[in-house]
């Protein structure tokens, strides 16, 4: 008896009846299976698993030795020891060793010249050159680290040993080897590896993708179709219950994968959390129904199905560029500074970084937080064209 | 020997007939023309404008000066000298240093000089000069850093010289003694280390590989839905194969997007002045490959699609993992082999790199001639695929056809 009345209950609630026509549309077509499920999961696998070793390791090197003396043998130990390079060939000159680089065989050549040992022993300065394929910025860059790093060691541990011979104190010899010296200190980075610098960002991209796209496609196929005088009929010709019924199960598939991508993030990762964590799970919350409500204002201005589709994976992937993440906003020229505040994942990658990576106030955080839900009303306030589109036969069926 | 002529001559009628047919399919379809024609146009444009600068100048950094001695000074003034920092604040503590960071967020960074640095200099000891840099965003760290390495090793040096000199040695002498060893590092091919320049080349050639492969199954989903071909293609089958059909279809694409490689990799580079040293004639006898292996592979994929919008849900967000499989930036070597591997269905693995190399390097195609035989092995798959999956289709068609016509 109990129980029939509460079935009678969800049978006659526009909301439910609304909420289970869609689960059964959901569960019709493989689709809705890979654009909820198996495609980001795919994603997050294929991602975690190019970018596994975190920073870039063994670079290839060329190594022209010219000099054959135990230092020089010395110096191509030591760079193939330095984590961002590996000696891959030793050549007899620089124009083979040039040849390696057109064909993409090595990255960087280092070239130690004729009587480097002499002349080092004698006290005359001796040049080593590096030659460094730079059109990678970010190969040239750990390549520079690494072989400047091992060749400054070098150089230093020779001063050191000359000054020590002339009768200084290790550490006097050290001071004059070095008068000022520079301590490094990364502020935030928990890494100060590019790799998951990345991946705080391409994570959470693809969830932005995969729930922009799904909204579309779950609204603009009604259009298509010409579903919605149906649609409407099970929310009681409420606009605003129809819509709510038909995103639910996918703002909860949605905040679904937002966990598990917080546990790659948080736990497997090690990304600190040095701010407020419920925020961060707010902000992720939000950000799904912002991209929901998106998805829904693209098909009601569009009224078309692929239309949508195109223009929200263009908007979804931009985002990446346009948080300023990778190329800083204050560096970008001033119309596409302004571009970048018409991404809610702007918002969401500096609320991440100031409460998961800085650990700023959390009223710093709220700033970003709350310009979020302007997305959504921005959306809500072409609910009345969505329904006269979902009503009106001459929107349907475009291609 | 006459009918051979007849059958070359029907066919390349056919695929005349066939590629008109597929133009027509295109220009017809808006969400298709957007996709083949629009995305190259917009996204390469917004993108190249948003990394118009190049290069992260001039990052506002926060000083705090404990010494307030002369050498202190004029390492600050060092520092702010360099391209890459601007000494826009000062602060009185390390404590007063970080507020302000916290509340501008154009401030990158600080620079500590310690109390007693001129004295310690003069004294011989060792002094310590701190940088904090900002590290959630990777470019605005290391080019702060790279200009605090940079001005406090030219600093150190100076003092160096100088109490080298004083001991009596010659300019040669002192600079001998204090670096030994000195790396001469020579930057080769985007020496300025601009981003736009690093990543615009190899993004273009992505953004033409996916946007043709979802194009090519959207418009293969939509002649599925409103079967196109039923009618002509069995014809063709009978009259030589559907090669008429793959060969119209393909020339179809090959237009477009000669237009569009034109536009991306001519153009373009022009516009925002991209490396650009390697001959067209080579650029283009690459660019050929990559495009014909695209297509074909598009082609193979489009019979997968049943509807129209069924290639843009399964294919968009392959684009930004492709891009990082390709080695545009995160380096071949440090992505498992197998997945890498793995990434060479895509012909953008084969192609970035040795396209970076004519472009960015300037080398012919005997220094790429391995990457060549690749695409053009990959070219030969993908032909022999799709000519495999469009027979399989235009068969499955017919049936359809034949059921049609024995039920009126």
């Amino acid at each position: 008896m109990n129980q029939k009345e509460q079935t009678g209950f969800f049978r006659r609630n526009p909301f439910f009846r609304v909420l289970f026509r869609e689960i059964d549309r959901m569960s019709s077509s493989f689709i809705y299976l890979f654009i909820t499920l198996l495609g980001p999961l795919i994603a997050f696998i294929l991602l975690l698993a190019i970018f596994n070793e975190g920073v870039p390791r063994n670079l290839s090197v060329a190594l022209v030795d010219q000099d054959n003396s135990a230092l020089s043998r010395k110096m191509g130990m030591w760079i193939d020891a330095a984590p961002e390079a590996e000696i891959a060939m030793r050549l007899p000159n620089l124009a083979e060793a040039y040849q390696r680089m057109e064909t993409g065989h090595v990255d960087a050549v280092v070239v130690i010249p004729e009587e480097t040992e002499k002349n080092i022993l004698k006290g005359v300065q001796q040049q080593i050159p590096v030659f460094i394929n730079n059109s990678n910025i970010l190969k040239g860059g750990y390549l520079q680290k690494g072989i400047y790093k091992t060749l400054a060691t070098m150089s230093g541990g020779i001063k050191v040993q000359v000054a020590m011979k002339h009768g200084l104190s290790e550490k006097q010899a050290l001071a004059k080897a070095q008068p000022v010296k520079l301590h490094q200190h990364i502020l935030f980075n928990p890494f100060g590896n590019y790799a998951y610098f990345l991946l705080t960002a391409l994570l959470p991209l693809m969830v932005v993708v995969f729930t922009l796209l799904s909204t579309v496609y779950a609204v603009g196929i009604e259009v298509r179709d010409g579903t919605g005088p149906e649609w409407l009929e099970h929310s009681g010709g409420s606009v605003i219950v129809g819509v709510a019924g038909k995103l639910l199960p996918y703002t909860l598939l949605f905040s679904v994968l937002a966990t598990v991508m917080n546990v790659i993030l948080f736990v497997q990762m090690g990304t600190p959390l040095r701010g407020e964590f419920m925020l961060i799970v707010l902000g992720e919350l939000l950000l799904i129904v912002a991209y929901q409500f998106l998805g829904i204002l693209l098909v009601a201005v569009t009224s078309n199905l692929r239309l949508s589709l195109s223009l929200g994976s263009a908007y979804s992937m931009m985002a990446l560029t346009f948080s300023g993440l990778t190329f800083p906003q204050f560096a970008m020229p001033v119309i596409a500074k302004a571009f970048t505040w018409l991404f809610p994942f702007t918002y969401w990658v500096k609320l991440f970084i100031s409460q998961a990576i800085r650990g700023e106030a959390a009223v710093l955080g709220i700033r970003y937080l709350a310009i979020i839900p302007l997305f959504i009303l921005l959306s809500v306030a072409l609910f009345p064209r969505l329904k006269r589109i979902l009503l009106n036969e001459k929107f349907w069926g475009k291609v | 020997m006459k009918t051979i002529v007849t059958k070359i001559r029907t066919g390349i009628r056919m695929t005349g007939e066939f590629y008109q047919d597929e133009m027509k399919a295109i220009l017809k379809d808006q969400g298709a023309l957007l996709i083949l024609l629009g995305a190259i146009i917009i996204y390469s444009l917004i993108y190249a404008y948003a990394y118009k600068m190049e290069v992260v100048r001039e990052i506002d950094t926060v000083v705090v000066d404990l010494d307030r001695s002369s050498s202190s000074r004029q390492l600050v003034r060092m520092i702010d000298g360099t391209e890459e920092a601007n000494i826009s604040l000062s602060a009185t503590s390390m404590q007063e240093a970080k507020e302000l960071f916290y509340e501008d967020d154009q401030v990158g960074g600080i620079v500590l000089i310690p109390s007693g640095f001129e004295k310690d200099l003069l004294e011989g000891v060792q002094t310590d000069v701190s940088v904090y840099a900002d590290g959630s965003y990777f470019l605005i760290y290391r080019q702060l850093v790279g200009a605090a390495v940079k001005s406090v090793g030219t600093f150190s040096a100076g003092v160096e010289i100088k109490r080298l000199m004083a001991e009596g040695k010659t300019y040669e002498q002192a600079m001998a003694a204090r670096d030994p060893l000195s790396a001469d590092l020579h930057f080769w091919f985007n020496s300025s280390s601009g981003y736009g320049s690093f990543v615009m080349p190899g993004l273009i050639l992505i953004i033409l590989q996916q946007t043709l492969l979802i194009g090519i199954g959207m418009i293969g989903g939509t002649g599925k839905e409103k079967n196109r071909h039923s009618f002509q293609v069995p014809v063709a089958l009978r009259r030589g194969g559907i090669f008429p059909l793959l060969f119209g279809k393909s020339l179809s694409y090959l237009t477009v997007y000669s237009i569009n490689s034109v536009f991306a990799m001519v153009l373009l580079h022009h516009w925002f002045d991209y490396p650009n040293q390697g001959s067209y004639l080579d650029v283009m006898a690459l660019t050929l490959l990559f495009l014909l292996a695209v297509i074909f592979m598009g082609i193979t994929f489009s019979v997968l699609f049943k509807k129209r919008e069924s290639s843009i849900l399964f294919m968009v967000f392959l684009s930004p993992i492709v891009l990082f499989l390709s080695g545009i930036s995160w380096p071949a070597a440090s992505i498992p082999p197998f997945l890498y591997k793995l990434a060479h269905v895509f012909p953008s693995t084969i192609m970035v790199p040795a396209y970076l190399r004519i472009r960015n390097l300037g080398v012919d195609l005997s220094s790429v001639h391995y990457e060549y035989l690749l695409l053009l092995a990959q070219v030969g798959f993908y032909f022999v695929t799709a000519s495999v999956a469009l027979y399989f289709e235009t068969r499955h068609n017919r049936k359809i056809e034949a059921r049609a016509k024995t039920q009126e």
